[in-house]
């Protein structure tokens, strides 16, 4: 009877350091929950999601700077604002299982048709204007839908081309996606897989869009046939880029970028037949609990003040090397600006394509 | 004991009302988040904005005709038997090398294989990776070229890879039996004359055979369902596995929910069958688990010497855990990664980072401190209480509690985690106030659902080993149950209930699945920190935060094995040494997911 007593003894003991570690853990990173500990809010949790009445701004968001922006709009307004960030795949599931009862108030990745997709089950707050709408650019206006279902708020390429000059000169490079299928860059070129990455699909679907399905869908083909090789992330192609094991890769061009700052030995080139957008999108909820604060956090995202924190790579890490497209906005001077030869993707064309061409991709060129 | 026996209506109803508050738990924890998710499967529309209760077939259909799921479940099959076979051959010999070692050898061994069980798979995967990839660290310290190990990358080096991993299901399987053996069996054979390769052949094999296939089974069915490996290797190989459909399925755009739900059954029956017949083996192997354990340690500690087989062992064990884990340690320490092994690029900078005070690194170890801690003191309350009355009370009703336990042992930990959103998210719970759903509670109960039918059959395998005769003298003398918990029960099977505590702790706080569909916005848990970090291609301080969780939950295990070692020493009393305490630990630690032996009903 005494072994058992210390042995319960021990075990109460850890119980109740558990009990005390997990408040901290609550109370200190989330000043939007109640304070107490996690067992003590869950009732008033369900409450308030019941009552749509919140008291807090929630983002789903897969984007870099999300954390920094939910700081940095708490400090501006005063709303206490929490952020789930995970990888895109993660938050759309994440929306869609809880389509009945939405515990979000906006939603933020890279890519719109995915977006749209969301928008197209009705899901998304349609027909809003931000008050700052004005700020767009001709681009940005031209990337937001007509039904104002989601916003961009900075745009980067779905896809550049990069290679490594210590195992490409210069007067190799490849310039065009058609130089690509030439043999010298057999078994030597790398894109990620457009079911798991992001950018890539609008990569997919803008060569679609570009070329004409069949052409599209040709150029890939060959691709392929020229021992293409797809790889999950951008990390990864990029890992393959630098590690010698392909010549170029063909990837979102603010990793490039990063990369680069962070003193890979990489050039980046625009293809010039035209490089496709790639705007980050933020929807807000249809019934969304906290409707007025996710408005004022996209007006937010739209404002010079909200642009500058965004922008700082100390934020947002790679992904804050997009290209603004907010007036009086200067991007990261590590991005080139001209000689880009920019081509819209249409994301609503996309969305209507997307389940049946990532299936032909998936069937066809990854596996 | 005799109730279920009685044909008595009362005794029946009284069988039910005993077995209620397990179901209960089993309902709220597993079946009603199970059956949110499986339900779609022919009402796809269930959950939507407007709900809709009309069947459809298009799901099934829909998953069946894609050539790529077949593709997947064709090649998890062969992939799991294949990687089994070398778990097995592993096993045995890490088995027969283990039970032989010197004493302290014996305890190395043991301490690698424990380890390597409770390495969370996406870890012991991204450092295999690490290390054999292009440029990786065998590339580095070998100067190999690129293209090198593009055997690796393959199905073969799949099957390898997945074989070292689960070699401890095998081992501690096998561990039994070849402590079990005896040496008398021998000694008669012997004597009659028999060569040895006859004695290996006729006693020896027939008397390892249930132990074996039982550890192959459990190997298949962790292989088959696992999703740590088919994470971080398969998107690299392009080798489709099923549990990666499952994933695609739910993790990718567009999101299929009713797809996850078929291929999830699919899993999960196959998963089931593997389970029936590992415990169909090893009910079968009685006359191998009757022996008792004194005899065990006698055997174990008359052999001091190494030998071929003690060597080969802790080389399969060593190269098993210690090259990824190493690998993970290693990468913690690079200021980047295309550096490598160059003098000037070591640092703990990383480290530093991670643990920066008020950080997000600190917040997150701490949070699943929290959770783990206190999700693995409940997990092990309930499952001795269920275990308790599984083995005790065999009324229909917990005949029926015991087979959903077993069953739940076959749900990848996705699988349940989606039907948690479901569950706990539904219209129906708003009027009653029960969308727990993005709460800390609704993570912690499915970290619960996942561990507990481990920890349930793991308390089986301990509480089966006490003689129903204690309870009833107990009883028989005017003792009330939990007179009998606190007195008899309690203190015999005190080690197996801290066993049960690590592996919960362990196992949570790397839990990947559950962690990232259901943590509460802005309190992200350790293995959610983790992946991002690796989403944010900043391996280093992912590694360096994946070593300092690993800190944790060796610095924890081995408290467990301190309070193990001395509730041992009070309860056995202090005539037995440490060899006893390794191998009851074992003992104990055999039936994870390893149905206990004679539990049968």
């Amino acid at each position: 009877m005494r072994n058992m007593k210390h042995t319960a003894l021990s075990f109460l003991a850890i119980a109740g350091t558990a009990v005390v570690i997990s408040g901290c853990g609550t109370g200190t990173n989330n000043a939007a929950s109640s304070g107490s500990g996690s067992q003590s809010n869950t009732t008033s949790n369900s409450t308030k999601s019941s009552s749509a009445k919140s008291q807090k701004l929630v983002i789903y968001s897969a984007q870099g700077y999300d954390k920094a922006m939910g700081k940095a709009f708490e400090k501006a307004t005063g709303i206490k604002t929490v952020v789930k960030d995970a990888s895109t795949g993660p938050t759309v599931a994440d929306v869609e299982a809880q389509k009945n009862n939405p515990h979000w108030d906006v939603v933020w990745f890279d890519g719109p048709s995915t977006m749209q997709s969301l928008d197209n089950q009705g899901l998304l707050l349609k027909n809003w204007t931000p008050n700052d709408f004005s700020n767009y650019t001709a681009l940005g206006k031209k990337n937001v839908p007509s039904d104002h279902a989601y916003f961009p708020g900075g745009i980067t390429a779905a896809v550049a081309l990069a290679y490594d000059t210590k195992n490409l000169p210069a007067s190799k490079a490849p310039k065009t996606y058609s130089d690509l299928l030439k043999p010298e860059f057999k078994n030597a070129f790398g894109m990620n897989n457009p079911s798991v990455s992001g950018p890539a699909y609008p990569f997919v679907a803008g060569m679609m869009q570009m070329m004409g399905q069949t052409k599209g869908k040709q150029f890939f083909t060959q691709a392929k046939k020229n021992g293409m090789q797809i790889f999950r992330t951008n990390g990864v192609t990029l890992k393959a880029l630098t590690s010698g094991k392909i010549k170029v890769a063909a990837i979102q061009d603010s990793a490039l970028i990063s990369a680069k700052q962070k003193g890979a030995p990489i050039k980046i080139v625009y293809p010039t037949q035209g490089t496709f957008t790639l705007p980050d999108v933020m929807g807000i909820a249809k019934n969304a609990p906290d409707m007025a604060a996710a408005k004022k956090f996209v007006e937010f995202v739209l404002s010079k003040q909200g642009q500058k924190a965004m922008i700082n790579p100390k934020n947002g890490g790679g992904d804050s090397y997009y290209n603004p497209i907010i007036k009086g906005i200067k991007p990261d001077s590590a991005r080139q600006q001209g000689g880009i030869n920019w081509f819209s993707v249409n994301p609503v064309k996309a969305a209507k394509n997307e389940n049946q061409l990532k299936k032909w991709f998936n069937d066809n060129i990854t596996h | 004991m005799t109730t279920s026996r009685t044909k008595s209506k009362s005794l029946r109803i009284k069988g039910w009302g005993t077995s209620l508050p397990s179901l209960l738990i089993l309902a709220v924890l597993i079946l009603y988040p199970l059956a949110s998710l499986l339900l779609q499967i022919i009402f796809p529309h269930i959950f939507d904005q407007k709900m809709s209760l009309a069947p459809s077939l298009k799901p099934i259909i829909g998953v069946f005709s894609d050539k790529l799921n077949m593709e997947a479940l064709f090649n998890s099959l062969w992939i799991g038997l294949a990687a089994a076979v070398v778990a097995a051959i592993l096993g045995t010999l890490t088995a027969f090398g283990t039970s032989q070692a010197p004493r302290k050898l014996k305890i190395v061994l043991d301490l690698l294989i424990w380890m390597t069980l409770f390495a969370p798979s996406y870890i012991i995967a991204q450092g295999w990776m690490i290390f054999m990839q292009d440029g990786g660290i065998a590339a580095q310290i070998f100067g190999l070229p690129n293209g090198w190990s593009n055997w690796f990358f393959s199905k073969p080096g799949l099957v390898v890879v997945m074989g070292l991993r689960y070699l401890p299901f095998v081992h501690l399987a096998m561990m039994q039996a070849v402590e079990n053996l005896g040496i008398e069996f021998e000694r008669a054979g012997r004597s009659l004359g028999a060569r040895r390769w006859t004695i290996f052949r006729r006693i020896t094999m027939p008397l390892l055979t249930p132990g074996l296939l039982a550890g192959v089974s459990i190997a298949f069915a962790e292989g088959f369902g696992d999703f740590g490996f088919a994470a971080a290797i398969t998107p690299q190989t392009h080798i489709p596995l099923l549990t990666f459909q499952i994933y695609a399925s739910l993790y990718e755009a567009p999101v299929n929910y009713a797809a996850a739900a078929v291929l999830s059954l699919v899993l999960l029956v196959i998963m089931a069958l593997a389970i029936w017949l590992q415990m169909w083996w090893m009910r079968r192997g009685t006359y191998v688990t009757v022996s008792n354990q004194s005899r065990a340690a006698a055997q174990s500690s008359a052999r001091q010497s190494m030998n071929w087989r003690t060597t080969a062992a802790l080389i399969v064990a060593a190269i098993g855990l210690l090259i990824p884990a190493g690998s993970t340690a290693v990468a913690s320490m690079w200021k980047t990664f295309s550096n490598g092994i160059a003098a000037s690029n070591w640092t703990f900078h990383h480290y530093a980072k991670a643990l920066q005070l008020g950080g997000e690194g600190v917040s997150s170890v701490l949070r699943s401190l929290g959770y783990s801690l206190s999700a693995a003191v409940i997990t092990m309350v309930i499952a001795l209480y269920i275990a308790y009355l599984l083995q005790f009370k065999k009324s229909p009703a917990m005949k029926f509690v015991n087979a959903i336990t077993m069953a739940t042992i076959a749900i990848p930990g996705i699988v349940l985690a989606a039907g948690f959103i479901f569950a706990w998210n539904a219209n129906w719970l708003i009027p009653i106030h029960l969308v727990l759903y993005g709460t800390s509670i609704c993570l912690g109960m499915a970290y619960i659902a996942g561990t507990l039918p481990y920890a349930i059959r793991l308390d089986i395998g301990a509480i089966s080993q006490l003689s129903p005769n204690l309870m009833v003298a107990a009883q028989s003398l005017g003792a009330k149950q939990i007179r009998v918990m606190q007195k008899i029960v309690f203190p015999l099977i005190s080690s197996t209930m801290v066993s049960t505590f690590f592996l919960t702790q362990t196992g949570i706080m790397f839990e990947l699945p559950a962690s990232s569909l259901l943590y509460p916005a802005g309190q992200p848990p350790l293995p959610i920190e983790i992946a991002s970090k690796f989403k944010s291609f900043e391996w280093a301080q992912g590694s360096a935060l994946t070593v300092i969780g690993m800190i944790f939950v060796l610095g924890l295990y081995g408290l467990g094995r301190y309070i193990i070692y001395r509730v041992q020493k009070r309860t056995i009393g202090k005539q037995h040494d440490s060899t006893v305490h390794v191998s009851q630990v074992e003992g104990a630690g055999s039936s994870i997911g390893l149905e206990a032996m004679g539990s049968g009903d």
